[in-house]
């Protein structure tokens, strides 16, 4: 159980920029995030924590450095392999929902489990939404729902395929003070309820400080706080 | 359901960027307006073809048996022993030869025609296509003439017409004038083949052997109608054992090749230039596609995050071309279809028909097998081979660039 489901290991990464040399942005982080933890990043804006959270979560290659998934190396996947991966074990929340605006707010949450099978699984998208308190909202397209409900639909999006872990980059980022609350708790509540692990970005200091391990990325390392 | 086929249908739908956008409006048209013009234009020439080969064949033979020393000398024992093959419809000497008609103080030309009025109508349309008189008035120096050609000579039932042939013949004070024969009109035939109309002159076998010499109860040919006009070379084959040495025979393919090869090659230019409508429409879904990828850049790198391989990103696009493709075909399909089930009921005259072109309506004729289903197979081919290029660069886009930056 407390073996490291995701480990990062001397990850760096860094962006060609123009006439310049590169600009170096993870320096070498080592990460280890176990089954059902709960693990938090803060830092100040441009510091790389969207970056990180984006290798981590196999959007990105680093530059150099490893990140494996239940032992298994990231890079040494396939597109196909990957996309599993991602579909199956990740979950990802982002600052803006993201959710397709064709779709309502159940056909969105139902998207993830579409993929991964053309019978989708119906049943717990149904349920997941009653989870997020939207299931009277079922059928409204995401033009027809306010920010905070956007972002509890993006949620469970994120959780309807079972994902051993969540990949939050500033969730509450847009949302005021108290719709950022009730959709942290939310998260908080479902991640715990399900033992998913959850990789948090986040701003705001209270929040971080309720995760089981909470970091700052600070010039291009991650020191524990 | 799969995804692609889900995401690609909302995403059609969608007012910016998909089916309702004006762009997107623009390929379908572009794909049906293609479609339409191939449909009718080919139907068009398939009518044209048809009806050429009909009258063709209605005035002519299926096979043409000759000799090589001037006449068939016993040209109905021949054709007795013929029609008793299987497969054989009729057999009847026809002598054919130019001649000049004297109208008034001027000759014009003309083709002369010496028929057997009892058998003639077993290998051609000849009966059909007379407006004026029967087969048999032609008997005692009596003559059938094209509908056009009477109406230049002015000439009506029982009017005497007088033919002069190539051949001459030498008076008694040792002169040499042309052969003339005067027959009486009897009938008027009516083909639509204005070339035809304008010429043909028909008159019985042994007038025409009285003015050319050949012989009585010779004939230049033997005209043979056959079961299944397209295996000529069968019944050839089983006829020229029935031939002494020295006779040859022709079929219908043969005798018109020139005409036959025109009309393929026509309709083969005809299709391919119709078919850059619709490559022209490819570019526009090109387009089309292009904007859609645009406008969801975002959504695409949503999907590579939940999960979508990039082959199912791909389709997504893919499909978006297909529905143009398939829309637009359906259109073009059920207009044409349509316009050229209406051109046949209504049979629309064409202006100066008959007199400018050989026929006065318009024919047509559609052909589900080959034309309809290449038509429809090559639209589909093009939207979908102009979608691949746009919807493997949306394949590629990385998710991260995608996603970054609001
Ligand atoms: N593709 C890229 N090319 C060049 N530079 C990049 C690229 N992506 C990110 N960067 C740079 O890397 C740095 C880290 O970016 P990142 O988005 O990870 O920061 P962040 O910590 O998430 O910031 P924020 O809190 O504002 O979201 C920034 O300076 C950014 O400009
Ligand atoms: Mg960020």
């Amino acid at each position: 159980m407390n073996e490291a489901m995701l480990a990062l290991k001397g990850i760096v990464r860094s962006f060609p920029v123009a006439g310049k040399e590169e600009l170096e942005v993870l320096k070498g982080i080592d990460l280890e995030i176990a089954r059902g933890k709960f693990v938090s990043i803060t830092g100040i804006s441009g510091s790389g924590k969207s970056t990180l959270l984006h290798i981590a979560g196999g959007l990105d290659s680093p530059t150099r450095g490893d990140v494996s998934f239940n032992g298994k190396l990231l890079r040494e996947l396939s597109d196909a392999e990957q996309s599993e991966l991602r579909n199956t074990n990740f979950g990802f929340i982002f600052q803006f929902h993201y959710l397709i605006k064709e779709l309502t707010a159940f056909e969105n949450i139902l998207l993830p489990s579409m993929i991964k099978n053309p019978k989708e699984d119906r049943e717990r998208a149904g349920l997941l939404l009653e989870e997020v308190g939207l299931y009277a909202r079922k059928d409204h397209y995401p033009n027809q729902l306010s920010g905070g409900e956007l972002q509890r639909v993006a949620i469970a999006r994120a959780l309807v395929n079972s994902p051993r872990i969540i990949f939050a980059d500033e969730p509450t980022g847009e949302l005021d003070n108290e719709n950022a609350e009730k959709v942290f708790r939310m998260l908080l509540d479902i991640t715990g309820k399900y033992e998913h692990s959850l990789l948090l970005v986040t701003h705001n200091r209270e929040f971080a400080s309720e995760a089981d391990e909470s970091y700052r990325l600070h010039f291009g390392l991650l020191e524990k706080i | 359901m799969r995804y692609q086929n889900f995401l690609a249908g909302r995403f059609y739908k969608s007012k910016k960027g998909g089916f309702l956008s004006f762009i997107s409006f623009i390929s379908v048209i572009g794909i049906a307006v293609g479609v339409f013009s191939l449909i009718v234009v080919l139907s068009v020439m398939n009518g044209f073809t048809e009806d050429l080969t009909e009258k063709v064949i209605g005035t002519k033979a299926h096979i043409y048996i000759s000799s090589m020393y001037g006449g068939i000398k016993d040209p109905f024992g021949t054709a007795e022993r013929i029609k008793k093959l299987p497969g054989i419809l009729g057999a009847s000497p026809v002598s054919s030869s130019e001649i000049m008609i004297r109208d008034g103080d001027s000759v014009g030309g003309g083709i002369l025609f010496g028929i057997d009025p009892e058998s003639i109508d077993t290998v051609t349309d000849f009966g059909k296509y007379l407006i004026i008189g029967e087969p048999r008035d032609i008997k005692d120096g009596g003559a059938v003439i094209g509908s056009e050609l009477a109406l230049e000579l002015s000439a009506g039932i029982n009017d005497k017409i007088t033919l002069i042939s190539p051949n001459v013949k030498v008076t008694p004070s040792g002169a040499m004038v042309p052969k003339t024969v005067e027959l009486t009109i009897k009938g008027v035939i009516k083909t639509g083949m204005y070339e035809y109309d304008k010429s043909f002159i028909y008159a019985d076998l042994e007038d025409f052997n009285d003015l050319f010499d050949t012989g009585k109860g010779t004939a230049t040919s033997l005209y043979v109608k056959i079961k299944d006009i397209y295996a000529t070379r069968r019944y050839m084959d089983m006829i020229s054992p029935l031939l002494s040495p020295g006779h040859y025979m022709r079929d219908w393919i043969d005798m018109n090749h020139n005409l036959f090869t025109a009309l393929k090659t026509e309709k083969f230019v005809m299709g391919l230039i119709l078919f850059m409508i619709i490559f022209v429409a490819g570019i526009n879904i090109i387009n089309t596609i292009v904007m859609l990828v645009q406008e969801k850049r975002k959504e695409i790198g949503i999907l590579r995050a939940l999960g979508s391989r990039s082959s199912g990103i791909k389709r997504i696009f893919l499909l978006q071309g297909a529905y143009i493709g398939a829309i637009g075909t359906a259109i073009g399909a059920f207009a044409g279809i349509i316009t050229v089930v209406l051109i046949d009921v209504l049979n629309i005259r064409i202006p100066g028909g008959g007199v400018v072109y050989y026929l006065d309506v318009l024919p047509v004729r559609l052909k589900v097998l080959p034309d309809i289903l290449v038509i429809i197979a090559g639209a589909m081919a093009i939207s979908l081979v102009f979608s691949l290029l746009p919807a493997s660069w949306a394949s590629r886009i990385d998710p991260i660039k995608a996603i970054r930056h609001e």
